[in-house]
């Protein structure tokens, strides 16, 4: 046998990228190369989870600051003419590629093999590597920003560190790639010989849908980010105007793009409801068609303004944003039928996934009235209030899924009241925050300039209001990093931790937290959508 | 007990035929070798989709003075690649049908190829008289060509690498699953030349 080949012991086709924790007679790495060198997925999920909590609490601060800067618009008070679009780049970049997008990644790393009854992630060095390409990226660009660059440019930025932040941004987007093929692969690949994709979990299946739209929407951002990297280097003949740059990039974080982040929104709803409810969901094929069609209607990389300012005139522009308000509704249904059979259970997982998908409801809303040309909205900071509208679906939904999957994550579960505390301070912030900069933007307040414009009378009022709702947000991502520390140094496992909701699907039969391997019992057959309930008729 | 047949009187009796195996799922590298292939295509999309629509939005000639493409280098490079997908299907017949030394000279044949496809376009450049920081179609020129060697070294490592494996007898008839996924992720390269050639050598 060659060094290459496969032992003839090794499982076969699951585990041929070989899961490092069944080293064999390899001692096992303890301390600090045990969280550097591991290739088991749920490290690498928890990695994922905790770097972006830490994330979280830095973007919220540059918000908070953004906000308090906009309370006064007559000039600028407290970041300067250089850094506000630095820092207005800053919370978008890290809301999106630092926070949300990890954040579901790392759920779905530890999840996603358990619900699909696998014993590793696909590909669990590559995972690896996706995390830590994905973290130095992310320190690049954070260091970036620090010594005057960052994705924004203006003329007395430095183009060096402008260089270094696209460098940066390069590597978060490779990383997150990376990581989406890794889950995806699972998925597809690794579930059992009689699951067939209708079967699969709904959170797996809206992973798939969200890992497929970010794997063909993103590597345009990262072309984008190719030429200006090259054009910063080589003369600059491309991007003349270094303030175009970011507007260059501005797709990526407006709709309909905007939405393929909260794709797994729809899945985490559709996971809780049902089981909250102690029902198996009726109508699934709609539920997946909903979801489906949501990520469909969510790829944005067709939707570049900037080359095209005719385009949010036109039909297929103004249809898609109010199409994508259908599959939303569809999912909804599905969640309110579930719950018109029987009542559910009112934990803080239940409440913050409905209250995700209210959301991400209204944030469609708002993105479908922004397109309506008597309104006159575009280029308002109405659909700055409708992003963070969908920000705060999505870390709602976020705080929902870490609630309901402690258990498997970290073999705890997290207090209900900080879950809750935490779930309805974002909830709330977020509405207080997306309804001021709305109705700013009524009153003609640009999406981009903080002073030196002429809004109409009342713009100061709400521009406060919008502070103090920053203000919620940020208190509300504090409650739910402290949630999260809180279960991650706790001691011992909870008694009920193995399935304290009364779970359906694989990942419910396995211990918490999952041994390496994940199941010490045979994987139960899957023979239908929700195997434990199914095993449990049959006996 | 037989495991065959038993006879009962004069009629065989034959054990019921046990269930058929569930059909396989893909292979675990070959889907992840798709995704990944779909992300580079996509990359690619962004960069000539750039490309074309700054050139529709030019008046005038697009070219400088004193920038030529000239076609032969291209037209070489195309009929190249064409050539290497060719040997790439010839070597995972060839593995498929354990005929090792067949697929040696395949893959071998096949990075040979993959060099002289970078020679060609490399050649181009040189021949174009094109400077990379003076003009954006010269600029954008040379990004699209030098990322897409770049993807193609990629793909001859991806090869190289399965090609090793299949010398140390990873890969044989019973599974040729890397060879198979080093293909999928080679011709996606190869057509994205095409496209390239055609949107930015061809139509100028």
């Amino acid at each position: 046998m060659t060094v290459t080949e496969t032992p003839s012991s090794s499982p076969p086709e699951t585990t041929r990228d070989s899961d490092p924790t069944d080293a064999g007679t390899r001692r096992a790495p303890s301390g600090l190369a045990a969280v550097l060198g591991t290739g088991d997925h749920k490290s690498i999920g928890r990695l994922w989870i905790g770097a972006s909590a830490i994330l979280l609490l830095l973007t919220v601060v540059v918000g908070v600051l953004l906000s308090i800067e906009r309370v006064t618009v007559d000039e600028l008070e407290v970041l300067g003419n250089d850094h506000v679009l630095q820092f207005f780049s800053l919370y978008r970049v890290g809301l999106t590629f630092l926070v949300v997008l990890p954040l579901f990644i790392g759920l779905a790393t530890v999840i996603v093999p358990l619900q699909v009854g696998a014993s590793t992630i696909a590909f669990p060095r590559a995972a690896a590597g996706a995390l830590w390409t994905w973290l130095g990226g992310a320190v690049l660009l954070l260091l970036s920003y620090a010594i005057d660059g960052g994705v924004a440019a203006t003329e007395n930025l430095e183009p060096d560190a402008i260089a270094l932040g696209l460098l940066g941004l390069g590597l978060v987007i490779a990383g997150l790639l990376l990581a989406s093929v890794c889950v995806i692969t699972t998925v597809i690949a690794l579930r059992p010989r009689h699951m067939s994709l209708l079967q699969v979990p709904p959170f797996a299946w809206s992973m798939l849908v969200a890992g497929v739209v970010w794997l063909l929407s993103l590597p345009v951002l990262l072309g984008g980010l190719l030429l200006a990297y090259l054009d910063l280097r080589y003369g600059q003949v491309l991007f003349a105007q270094p303030s175009e740059l970011f507007g260059r990039l501005e797709w990526a974080f407006s709709q309909p793009q905007v939405y393929a982040m909260a794709i797994p929104v729809l899945g985490v709803a559709a996971e809780i409801v049902p089981v909250s409810a102690g029902v198996v969901q009726r109508g699934r094929g709609a539920l997946w068609a909903g979801i489906g069609g949501f990520g469909i209607l969510a790829f944005g990389a067709w939707a570049q303004p900037f080359y095209r300012p005719e385009l949010v005139e036109e039909a297929l522009y103004i249809g898609v944003a109010f199409a994508i308000g259908l599959p939303v509704l569809v999912v909804l249904g599905g969640m309110a039928d579930s719950t018109r059979q029987a009542r559910p259970k009112l934990r803080p997982a239940f409440l913050l996934a409905v209250l995700g998908l209210f959301l991400l409801l209204a944030a469609v809303g708002a993105g479908a009235a922004a397109v309506v040309k008597a309104f006159d909205l575009l280029g308002t900071s109405w659909v700055v209030g409708q992003m963070d509208l969908v920000f705060a679906a999505t870390l709602v939904a976020a705080t929902a899924a870490v609630c309901w999957w402690a258990p498997k994550i970290w073999g705890r579960q997290v207090p209900s009241t900080l879950a809750f505390a935490a779930g309805l301070l974002l909830a709330g912030g977020g509405i207080v925050l997306a309804a001021a900069e709305g109705v700013a933007g009524i009153l003609d307040q640009p999406a981009f300039s903080f002073a030196g414009f002429d809004p109409r009378d009342g713009v100061d009022t709400f521009n406060l209001i919008a502070a103090v709702g920053s203000a919620v947000l940020a208190l509300g991502a504090v409650v739910a990093v402290l949630g999260l520390v809180r279960v991650m140094v706790g001691r011992g496992t909870d008694d009920d931790a193995t399935d304290p909701w009364g779970g359906q699907t694989l990942e419910w039969s396995a211990p918490s937290p999952p041994p390496p391997g994940n199941f010490s019992d045979p994987v139960p057959e899957v023979t239908s959508a929700t195997p434990l309930v199914a095993a449990e008729e049959g006996a | 007990m037989s495991t065959t047949a038993e006879h009962v009187g004069t009629e065989p009796m034959y054990p019921a035929l046990a269930a058929p195996p569930a059909p396989a799922r893909p292979r675990v590298l070959l889907v992840g070798t798709v995704l990944g292939s779909s992300a580079v295509v996509m990359a690619f999309a962004a960069l000539i989709g750039a490309y074309v629509a700054v050139r529709a939005g030019t008046d005038g000639a697009w070219l400088p003075d004193g920038v030529i493409i000239p076609l032969s280098p291209g037209n070489m490079a195309a009929v190249t690649l064409l050539m290497s997908v060719i040997t790439l299907q010839w070597a995972r017949y060839a593995i498929a049908n354990d005929d090792r030394p067949n697929a040696y000279v395949a893959l071998g044949l096949t990075l040979v190829l993959g060099l002289a496809y970078i020679n060609s376009i490399v050649y181009l450049l040189t021949q174009m008289g094109a400077a990379i920081a003076r003009s954006v179609p010269e600029f954008m020129i040379y990004a699209i060509s030098g990322f897409h060697i770049a993807t193609i070294i990629a793909a001859m490592v991806f090869v190289a690498l399965m090609a090793f494996r299949t010398l140390g007898g990873q890969y044989s008839g019973r599974d040729s699953e890397g060879v198979a996924a080093a293909a999928v992720f080679w011709n996606a390269s190869v057509a994205i030349y095409l496209v390239i050639w055609y949107a930015v050598y061809v139509t100028k």
